[in-house]
């Protein structure tokens, strides 16, 4: 099977906030792990260009969203295995809770107006 | 940007490299993971890995957006400009080590400056969690004054004191060390928990405890500092449990402080011993331990953990209105204060307004060198304008531009930080040599952190401030025109221009306010100095001892006197010798309340200062007698009381008529009526400033108590005579420490050496200024030149007379700086009503003053720049115009 050419991009804040919902989940991933739990819980609707993780996956290490931990797989490979931190808790709840408004009102504003 | 997360970017950035292997490493171990899953489903080994890395997408771009995550905040950009900068500065030596110079000249001013203030008034105590510690300070409700306590007072706040975990109580005592080196040491009578409180863990043996403060006369134990016990008792740990001689008295040493400790002034002290030893520490004052009104102790406490200053006072302030010996009539306040510096209160209290005053000084002379360095850079970016012009050109924004100027600013502060750092550091150390300055309190008297992170944000706040005015003016709009420029016009409308002359002004005229305030405080005290005192302080031997510390009982006390007098006498070179209890002018002066008889209510107390003399005092001392007669043999102890007063009390007590044969009464038990027998001339007893001040003298028979001074008159030198007439004393009573042993005029020097110290130190400060201020004056006049050679090329061409050219450009360096005086002077006469009160014989408007000063600053001026100015007038028309 081969990955459709024409890929839905996904937006920058919209993939921190995947992965670190995913992290929530998963407790401590790798990179590939986290690429697998985001497109099987989407169903494969959302695919992403797997490389964008990792600029994505720094930006939340500098921002200590999250915690990046050298381990061994199950294969005894070297990869580094992330970790959500307290602060990037809050930053999915707080940022979370914004997502949830906007689309909300967007579904308001689309969704035809019923008639009372 | 959060700190943590500046922190994190700053770690990236150091180690780049590994993280760029790490993430290359998580990379390919991805699309190998993804080409596997690949192969799981059936695709060719090559096919799986073609397609994995499709879905991954480019792994450089992914690696330079990873770039760009790192360093978006600007901190790649600012390293660039750090690198940037130090290259052009570098490039640029001349000029960048004479703004790191001019500055550092004005960081390290205030470093020195600092450092002094940061011992005496904010460093914390050398004790173990010393912002733990506070003063309890006794205040008369009425007069505002800070009062110490009594024994009874102070055990009174101890068992209030539910705010600390302990209150410790001391004062001072020179005291008086026995053996083969009789010594005389500063010594602290201290409360059983003193070292408790201030968490001070003896280095052997052990401190005082609860037990050591039992009964008055008990508790015969000492603890000696690490500087004592090295100096005296070559460190030899045997000497615990050993006994010394202090004031005659046996002591049993039971432990050593540890080094660096001792106590909390900056004065050193040399041994403690228990309060209980009152009596034997300080003989002289009698009755002490018990007394309620006495007020000779300091109270220190040890807040509990978490309370406040704020609420520690407040519990006290019932505990004081109880306080022992506090009435309704004088009530007794208590506050409390963190323990801070290395003043006792009352002299923080005294002091603090006087270093607050000091402590402009110096930023003034860091007004005038930033505003040097500020022309320089100035004038660097007229020099510079193609180059900013030519990035400007290639798409640099104004801000970045600005930006890196600013960091060029920060750069030069802050190594110019560096540089006045150890300036101040070198400064301080010379001064603590030439002062005599005591190791330990030297060691007190170093930078510490507070100085270094204080000097530089100063640096950096200088660096903002004298970069921002002219990063703004080199990258304004109009940059552009001056790439096709061939050269830098100057019209006297140009902005950079009036902002130039508005420096040079400023620098005029703060420094001319930091000259004339030196000016004034050099007069006053020359001025101070050649007041005639009222004696003849040349040829004279002084030598103090204590006999009460050695035991001596009133009649072996008089029996001494008189041995030393007469073995001093006999000596050859020696013209007459005699006794005081406080010598003229060096700092010791005790008070007295008087009546004189006829008028006894308190209402007529009179408030006098007196000393006990023995006979031929006012002889040796060249004193004038007005009338009546000296004291003489006949005046013992048991004889008729009798005093000799200045002409200002007589003045004062029986005006218009003679104070012969007249009584006077001093206040206090056992005092009886003294008959004035004699009156002196009055002459400067505390300070030579002082108006005249009245003054009493008794025979010293009649007062037989604490130290006194041995005067001895010398036909010759008497620099060689000090050691004569000191082992000459030593012989009578070897045990017995012999003090301040000096010439008087030695003394006199020591006890002005504060006022004398101020005036240098402003002095010092004014040259600096003027420095500066000549330094600014030069540089602006050849930078002028230099950016005009063209100009003035061309007008000798045209047959201009070079005088003429050089005079234009002095002329019109001049002007400013005349309006730079003008402004100075208003601005010092402004300023002149604050250190009015400092000076003494002249007024702060002293004409003398502005005009020397004013002529000074003409000369030097002139001088400044005449030297570019003369370039100006030697340009060769031909050459200057081929430079381009």
């Amino acid at each position: 099977m081969n990955p459709r050419s024409d890929r839905d991009e996904i937006p920058q804040g919209l993939l921190d906030l995947l992965i670190l919902r995913t992290l929530l989940r998963g407790k401590e991933l790798h990179g590939f792990e986290i690429a697998q739990l985001i497109e099987t819980t989407s169903e494969d609707v959302l695919q992403v260009e797997e490389g964008s993780l990792y600029p994505a996956l720094q930006r939340l290490l500098i921002k200590g969203f999250v915690t990046g931990e050298w381990g061994r797989t199950s294969e005894n490979r070297r990869a580094r295995y992330y970790r959500i931190t307290a602060a990037g808790r809050k930053h999915l709840r707080q940022e979370m809770e914004i997502y949830e408004r906007v689309t909300m009102a967007v579904a308001r504003v689309l969704t035809p107006m019923e008639v009372p | 940007m959060t700190p943590g997360e500046l922190w994190r970017r700053f770690r990236v950035f150091l180690r780049r490299d590994v993280w760029t292997q790490e993430l290359d490493e998580e990379m390919r171990l991805h699309v190998e993971l993804r080409a596997r899953a690949y192969q799981e489903r059936g695709v060719t080994a090559a096919e799986a890995e073609r397609a994995a890395r499709k879905r991954f997408g480019n792994p450089l771009v992914m690696r330079e957006n990873t770039r760009d995550v790192w360093t978006a905040q600007g901190l790649e950009i600012m390293w660039k400009d750090v690198l940037y900068s130090t290259r052009r500065l570098v490039r640029d030596r001349a000029t960048s080590i004479a703004i790191i110079l001019t500055l550092a000249i004005g960081i390290g001013a205030n470093s020195a400056m600092f450092t002094l203030i940061n011992s005496v008034l904010f460093r914390p105590a050398p004790v173990s969690e010393p912002d733990r510690l506070a003063w309890l300070l006794g205040t008369d409700a009425r007069s505002g004054r800070l009062n110490k306590f009594s024994y009874p007072g102070y055990r009174h706040l101890a068992q209030h004191g539910d705010a600390f975990d302990g209150v410790a109580a001391f004062t001072n005592a020179q005291m008086s060390l026995g053996g083969d080196r009789p010594e005389r040491v500063r010594g602290m009578v201290v409360s059983g928990n003193y070292f408790d409180v201030l968490g001070i863990r003896p280095i052997a043996g052990r401190t005082f405890v609860g037990a050591d403060e039992s009964a008055p006369g008990a508790n015969a134990v000492a603890v000696l500092s690490h500087a004592l016990w090295n100096s005296r008792f070559g460190a030899d740990a045997s000497i615990v449990d050993k006994p010394i001689t202090i004031n005659g008295r046996r002591f049993t040493v039971v432990g050593i402080a540890p080094a660096g400790f001792g106590g909390l002034s900056l004065e050193p002290v040399a041994l403690w011993v228990p309060v209980t030893m009152a009596a034997v520490a300080m003989p002289d004052q009698k009755g002490l331990f018990e007394s309620l009104d006495g007020q000779w102790l300091y109270a220190v406490g040890r807040l509990k953990a978490g309370v406040s200053t704020d609420r520690a006072g407040a519990a006290m302030r019932v505990a004081a209105q109880q306080l022992p010996g506090s009435s309704p009539e004088a009530p007794m306040e208590v506050t409390v204060q963190t323990v801070a510096g290395g003043l006792d209160p009352e002299n923080r209290r005294e002091m603090a307004p006087v270093f607050g005053l000091l402590s402009i000084v110096p930023l003034l002379v860091l007004v005038v060198a930033c505003a040097n360095v500020a022309n320089l850079l100035l004038s660097r970016g007229l020099s510079r304008r193609k180059e900013l012009a030519l990035r400007k050109a290639l798409g640099a924004a104004r801000s970045r531009l600005v930006r890196q100027l600013l960091v060029e600013s920060v750069l030069l502060s802050t190594a110019a930080c560096i540089v006045g750092l150890l300036f101040a550091y070198g400064l301080t150390s010379v001064v603590a040599v030439l002062a005599e300055v005591p190791a330990d309190v030297a060691e007190r008297l170093k930078p510490d952190v507070r100085v270094l992170a204080a000097s530089l944000i100063l640096a950096v706040i200088a660096g903002v401030v004298f970069g921002v005015a002219p990063a703004l003016a080199s990258t304004d709009a109009a940059l552009v025109p001056s790439l096709k420029d061939t050269d830098v016009s100057l019209s006297s409308g140009d902005r950079r221009h009036r902002l130039r002359s508005a420096f040079l002004v400023t620098q005029v005229t703060v420094s001319f306010v930091l000259v004339v305030v030196a000016g004034l405080f050099l007069q006053s005290v020359s001025k101070a100095m050649s007041v005639d005192p009222g004696f003849d302080a040349r040829n004279v031997v002084v030598l103090a001892f204590d006999p009460d510390l050695q035991g001596y009982d009133a009649q072996g006390r008089q029996r001494l006197v008189t041995q030393v007098l007469e073995s001093v006498e006999a000596l050859p070179g020696v013209e007459s010798a005699a006794l005081t209890t406080a010598p003229p002018l060096a700092g010791l002066m005790y008070g007295t309340v008087i009546n004189k008889e006829g008028a006894e209510s308190v209402a007529e107390m009179v408030n006098t200062n007196f000393a006990g003399i023995s006979p031929r005092y006012f002889d040796t001392m060249k004193i004038a007698m007005v009338g009546g007669r000296d004291f003489m043999p006949e005046d013992t102890a048991t004889g008729p009381r009798v005093a000799i007063i200045n002409d200002t009390l007589a003045q004062q007590l029986w005006p218009g008529t003679s104070p012969l044969g007249q009584r006077i009464k001093m206040v206090g038990e056992g005092e009886e009526w003294r008959t004035v027998v004699g009156v002196v001339k009055s002459g400067k007893y505390d300070e030579f400033s002082e108006d005249p001040r009245s003054f009493l003298f008794l025979p010293e028979a009649q007062m037989a108590t604490g130290r006194v001074s041995l005067l001895a008159r010398t036909a010759i030198d008497p620099a060689p005579m000090v050691e004569t007439v000191r082992q000459t004393v030593r012989a009578i009573d070897p045990d017995m420490p012999l003090f301040d042993t000096a010439t008087l005029e030695q003394t006199i020097r020591n006890a002005v050496d504060q006022e004398r110290a101020t005036s240098f130190i402003l002095a010092a400060f004014g040259v600096l200024g003027l420095f500066l201020a000549a330094f600014g004056l030069y540089a602006v006049t050849a930078q002028a030149v230099a950016l005009r050679v063209r100009e003035i090329g061309i007008r000798i061409a045209l047959g201009a007379r070079a005088s003429t050219v050089a005079g234009q450009f002095v002329r019109e360096s001049l002007r400013l700086c005349a309006i730079g005086l003008a402004i100075g002077t208003v601005l010092s006469l402004a300023v002149s009503g604050v250190i009015g009160a400092f000076l003494y014989g002249l007024a702060p408007s002293d004409v003398l003053t502005y005009v020397g000063a004013t002529a000074v600053f003409t000369g030097v001026a002139a001088l400044a720049t005449m030297i570019p100015a003369r370039r100006a007038a030697s340009v060769d028309p031909l050459r200057s115009l081929r430079s381009e």
